[in-house]
């Protein structure tokens, strides 16, 4: 266990249902102190790749580090101990927590799970002190509580608090505030902004954009299997390069928007991940598609010639162009410029959302 | 969930825990006569010290006030016969339904858990069972191994634990599926803990309405063995009294009182277990709860449903 | 065209009481008034036991026979409260439709999607002829290929299955159209695709729409008009620009300011301190003065009025506005 490997390094990792390839050739890595957004919908394989980072799917191939050490060639008891610095905290506080159990019984689990501490007093104390981090207030009067008596926000910071027990080192967090009511999102969102400020590695699945963006140090937007696009939120935000994170950006409801202009939709649906088209998988929907799209399968490459000015990266090789032509002198017409102004590909519409 | 749902779904849960405080009257007679007969069971021989089978008066004596159902062929008391015959066939009953449950229940719940080959292996070994007739099957064991009480209670266990096991698997592999479940396993909780603490509790009712069945089943099949003549005749029970009442011409001496008892006896405590297992059904099943306009509670039925 | 005092759909002092399994009434929506025009959108917004479903589903008459339902509801001035259940039955998919959050989960998996939408066709206007055409061009409104008719619903995904219940729900042609979170579950892009659909629909149809959402950003991109509702109230009603950048009540003002914004992404959102009210729980004053920072004397004792504040446009339930005794802010 190296110090200065990253929390948590996922190393192309594929995972297949069947024919179906639902992660495809995945890298993610997230520090300490970090949260890493991952972003897409339904079906792009970032529950999947939360499951796999958590123990819970075996991944077909690559590798899963926490602190260096792999999980997927781990083993028995050195196993559970790797699981212990990794926590997972679901989308549906709801059907997360066992019904039958109290508030107690629950963030006290990982405690007995893991053989902590076999003083009672201890384990309530430190069951006490999860609950205060995770943010509820006089802990001591909800210890006997069941789930039914919370509401969805008190739920899911007690949730939390059983993931925080253990002082783990990497969070994983699948759509934490999407079942809950807007007036508790905020709330949820900056318990884990602090609990980064912490120290804490967290990587937060969401298919909101927005509150990504907000929240996180990086996004990572995937589609059908394969990271699309990577970078710091301001910049993905600001300047999407690849086809997909415009048409997500765009089709985010905006009020402002004129009643007059269409609402720009992106046409089809995510393909079939038993039967992928070749080349980009994103073709068959990208409206700036070139021929070349049709065979070349693209790498998630660093775009902009100042790749060290940031880590913004994606997956389109008619950004990878546009930078090659650019880089050789060629002032051409590039599609999408990569220093940071806004591309103009013909899939988002011509009231751009973004100021 | 929408407000009238969850409106609902609370009422709801406010009328389940007030039928756990107030039993419908079915359930209550049910675990009353349960109750009735056991007692009777224990205190047989308080009540009749000379054992079942003593002789009392005239054979086929009417009932009267002395002997309130009459006199068997032997010029036995039909109640002290029917107090004695509760003793083996609740034994019978107790003690082959639990084994039935421990057996299907450990199977079921491992296959339904882990799931793979053991419970393919399950499977077929169930299909099998399903498909023979199991009276035969009795009937030629009991003759192939003797007729000893002991050999009745496993003959009975041994050819009905895969129904159980099959209905315990369908719930488990549910219950697998549930997040809280999933999550407990991310947390890094063994096999073990995960079954006994989140998966167990919610197969217990299940469990419980299994066991009532059984007992039920195992009186019945009990009873259907001694008819046979395939089980040990020198004890008595209510399917031994059926039977004596038949080969000894209680009919032809239009003695009702001796075969009528027995036959109701069986009847009573099979159809008591058979509303006591139901109960304990409703409260596992969604299905059996599930409110027009409770969403969530539909949903996860329908779930459930596909999971199974 | 939201001007007019008697719309397409009128709703009236709406009241709900659901008696509840130990015989305690629960008085999950209160006097509940608005009104929308033919081909207006109108939406209700509010967090999780709000009332907006129940509202719905009281014009929807589906309430069942535990709920007791008070108040007016016309549609083109026909009152339909009260009317029997076989009069009910037939105004709904004609007069008045519906399209839930789980709709693209009710869909019969062994009939296709063409069978399904004529049935529904025909159960509205009972007439035969032109079903065919009349599928192929609700289909076509939602953006779906008249080919989708011959297939079976697990051929599609969720958005398309969405899309399809939409169809149904239209394609007789309802005065009024109600959609109960119809992209609650679905990714934005889908949630694009729904919405232009919904939208479509109603434009065509001439349907007055009421959308139910707690999703400002939805409501906000669709709608003309909405109302917010807390604990079974509507608190404030108006123009959805008024109600989004001058809010009145301070909920409305807390729960845009709750909603994350595309034009804004680093604005720190709001999140309002205590839970949402218990359904059906009666309080004394303002149901909303536990959570309110804004609260002063009255609101803990007197229950304010839905009265207008600016214009007549918007109204506001809130001592703020219109404090008991003399004295505006």
């Amino acid at each position: 266990m190296s110090e200065d490997a990253p929390a948590l390094a996922i190393d192309r990792l594929d995972v297949r249902y069947g024919a179906r390839k639902a992660v495809d050739d995945v890298s993610v890595t997230v520090r300490g102190g970090e949260l890493v957004a991952v972003v897409g919908e339904s079906g792009c394989g970032k529950t999947s790749t939360a499951m796999a980072a958590v123990g819970l799917v075996r991944p077909a191939a690559g590798s899963i580090r926490v602190n260096g050490v792999d999980l997927v060639a781990t083993r028995g008891r050195r196993r559970r101990e790797l699981l212990r610095s990794i926590q997972l905290i679901c989308q549906d506080p709801y059907e997360a927590l066992d019904p039958r159990f109290t508030v107690e019984d629950v963030v006290s689990e990982p405690l007995l799970v893991h053989r902590v501490t076999t003083s009672g007093a201890e384990r309530r104390r430190l069951v006490v002190a999860a609950l205060e981090r995770a943010g509820i207030p006089s802990a001591d009067s909800y210890l006997g509580r069941y789930p039914h008596q919370l509401s969805g926000g008190q739920l899911q910071r007690v949730a939390i608090a059983s993931a925080i027990v253990l002082e783990p080192e990497v969070l994983i967090a699948d759509e934490p505030v999407s079942m809950l009511d807007v007036s508790m999102r905020a709330g949820v969102l900056r318990l884990f902004a602090d609990l980064r400020d912490a120290g804490i590695a967290i990587v937060m699945i969401t298919h909101d954009l927005i509150t990504a963006a907000q929240y996180a140090d990086r996004v990572v937007v995937m589609y059908a299997g394969r990271v699309v696009e990577e970078g710091r939120p301001d910049v993905v935000l600001s300047s999407p390069l690849h086809p997909y994170t415009q048409a997500l950006l765009a089709a985010v409801p905006d009020p402002e928007r004129s009643r007059d202009t269409a609402r720009p939709a992106l046409p089809g649906e995510p393909p079939d991940l038993a039967a992928l088209p070749p080349g980009c998988r994103f073709r068959p929907r990208c409206a700036a598609a070139i021929d070349a799209c049709a065979t070349i399968d693209p790498e998630l490459a660093p775009a902009g010639q100042r790749a060290s000015r940031d880590l913004h990266r994606v997956a389109c090789i008619r950004v990878e162009a546009a930078r090659s032509e650019t880089a050789s002198g060629r002032a051409g017409a590039a599609p999408a410029e990569a220093d940071g102004t806004r591309p103009r590909l013909p899939v988002r519409s011509t009231e751009g959302p973004v100021s | 969930m929408s407000a009238a749902a969850e409106v609902l779904a609370r009422g709801r849960r406010r009328t389940r825990r007030r039928t756990r405080r107030l039993p419908s009257p079915g359930l209550a007679f049910s675990v009353a006569l349960l109750g009735v007969f056991a007692v009777g069971a224990l205190a047989a021989p308080a009540l009749f010290p000379d054992g079942s089978g003593a002789q009392v008066g005239a054979p086929y004596a009417t009932p009267s006030g002395a002997h309130l159902l009459g006199l068997d062929d032997a010029g036995a008391d039909v109640v002290a016969e029917l107090l004695w015959g509760a003793r083996v066939s609740l034994l019978v009953g107790v003690l082959a339904g639990v084994m039935t449950v421990i057996l299907g229940g450990v199977a079921g719940l491992v296959s339904g858990y882990f799931g793979g080959w053991f419970e393919a292996l399950l499977m077929r070994v169930t299909d099998f069972f399903l498909v023979i007739p199991v009276l035969p099957v009795m009937i030629v064991v009991a003759a192939l191994y003797g007729t000893r009480l002991v050999n009745t209670i496993v003959i009975i266990a041994l050819l009905s634990w895969p129904g159980t096991a099959r209905v315990v698997r369908s719930q488990a592999k549910t219950v697998r599926q549930r997040l809280y479940v999933r999550r407990a396993r991310a947390m890094g909780a063994s096999h073990g803990r995960t079954l006994v603490h989140h998966v167990l509790p919610q197969v217990a009712p299940l469990l419980g309405a299994s066991t009532a069945l059984a007992i039920g089943h195992a009186i019945f099949f009990e009873a259907a063995l001694r008819f046979l003549g395939l089980a040990d005749r020198n004890t008595t029970s209510w399917g031994q009294m059926i039977a004596d009442s038949f080969e000894r011409g209680a009919i032809t001496a239009e003695a009702w009182w001796v075969l009528l008892p027995p036959g109701l006896a069986i009847g009573l405590v099979l159809l008591s277990t058979t509303v006591i297992g139901r109960r304990f059904e409703q409260r596992t099943n969604p299905r059996l709860a599930v409110s027009h306009l409770g969403l969530r509670s539909f949903r996860r039925a329908a779930a459930a449903k596909e999971a199974s | 065209m939201s001007t007019t005092t008697t719309g397409c759909l009128d709703v009236r002092g709406l009241d709900v009481t659901l008696r509840s399994g130990e015989g305690r009434d629960l008085h999950l929506v209160r006097d509940v008034t608005f009104s929308v025009g033919s081909g207006e959108r109108f939406g209700l917004i509010g967090e999780s036991g709000c009332g907006k479903t129940t509202t719905l589903m009281s014009l929807m008459g589906l309430l069942g026979a535990d709920a007791t339902v008070g108040g007016e509801v016309r549609i083109d001035g026909t009152e339909i409260l009260g009317s029997g259940e076989r009069d009910v039955r037939r105004r709904r998919w004609s007069e008045i439709a519906v399209v839930f959050q789980g709709a693209m989960n009710s869909l019969n998996p062994v009939v296709t999607i063409g069978r399904q939408i004529a049935e529904a066709a025909r159960r509205g206007a009972g007439s035969g002829s032109g079903v065919r055409e009349r599928v192929h061009r609700v289909l076509e409104l939602v953006g779906l290929r008249a080919e989708v008719a011959r297939r079976y619903p697990h051929e599609l995904s969720g958005g398309m299955r969405q899309r399809v219940a939409i169809a149904m729900a239209v394609v007789c042609e309802p005065r009024v159209l109600l959609a109960d979170e119809p992209t609650t579950a679905l990714d934005v892009i889908v949630q694009a695709q729904v919405l232009t659909a919904l939208e479509n629909a109603c434009a065509e149809t001439g349907a007055a729409l009421v959308l139910v959402s707690h999703d400002m950003g939805v409501i906000g991109e669709v709608c003309d008009r909405a109302a917010v509702m807390y604990g079974g109230e509507i608190v404030e009603t108006g123009r959805i620009e008024t109600l989004l950048h001058e809010p009145a009540h301070p909920y409305t003002r807390l729960l845009v300011d709750a909603s994350p914004r595309l034009s804004d992404p680093g604005r720190e959102l709001a999140s309002i301190p205590g839970a949402p009210p218990r359904p059906g729980v009666d309080h004394a004053g303002c149901g909303f003065a536990p959570r309110c920072p804004d609260r002063f004397e009255p609101c803990g004792s007197h229950g304010p009025a839905l009265l207008p504040v600016a214009t007549a446009l918007q109204q506001a339930r809130c001592h703020l506005h219109h404090p008991p005794a003399e004295e505006a802010p």
